[in-house]
């Protein structure tokens, strides 16, 4: 029981982590959005 | 003990090979696909690089075919399969193991129906070389842009439950 248990809580992790990644390359597409910018080397 | 018991049969295989090819390599790729695409988060330049890079992989074909496009096909094609056989029991029975098994299965088909259009539109379409100007025009579109989040919600949601399926029994479902 506890290993379904860690196996749900696997895939519930899985699906928002990757609901919420999806979404922000969606947004950054639509909106030109991009948030980490700042990791480019500044001229 | 009788050889039946002993001797899975082939639905019994082709189940396991399904919930297997869902997490590997279908769900494996959605996690490459999504970590590549992630380059937008840092800028249109690094996005068109990451594409660049893809797009020139040796073996590209052979790659999509037999590491993407084929077991998608069978993962897809097969789900819908076992779907169409399948009797719902979630009215009888509504507890949440139920209710996701049935959710799974509609965000499967609503998946299935949008990675072939993705396919069609960002990897057929563009020949293979979409970039980051393609994209964006696209999601100025209302209903792509609709179609991309339905699209990656169900496909987040299902490789999610998947995950826990395969975990929990090895994909084994009673029919």
């Amino acid at each position: 029981v506890k290993a379904q248990q860690a196996a749900g809580s696997l895939g519930a992790l899985v699906g928002v982590v990757f609901s919420v990644v999806g979404i922000l390359i969606v947004l950054s597409f639509r909106f030109d959005w991009h948030p980490f910018s700042a990791y480019l080397p500044r001229k | 003990m009788s050889s039946t018991a002993t001797q899975p049969g082939t639905s019994y295989l082709l189940r396991k090979l399904h919930s297997f090819t869902g997490v590997l390599p279908v769900g494996a790729f959605l996690a490459e696909h999504f970590w590549s695409n992630s380059s937008v988060l840092v800028s249109a330049e690094k996005y068109n690089a990451t594409s660049q890079e893809l797009q020139n992989i040796p073996f590209r074909l052979i790659v999509e075919w037999c590491g993407i496009f084929l077991p998608m096909l069978f993962h897809g094609g097969y789900g819908l399969y076992i779907w169409v056989r399948g009797k719902s029991n979630v009215s009888a029975y509504p507890w949440v193991g139920n209710w996701l098994y049935v959710t799974q299965r509609y965000t499967g088909m609503v998946a299935f129906a949008y990675i072939g259009w993705h396919l069609y539109t960002e990897r057929w379409l563009t020949h293979g070389t979409s970039t980051y100007e393609n994209v964006r025009m696209d999601m100025q579109n209302p209903f792509y842009l609709t179609f991309f989040i339905v699209g990656v919600l169900a496909s987040s949601f299902h490789l999610g439950v998947g995950i826990w399926n395969f975990l929990s029994n090895g994909g084994w479902r009673p029919p």
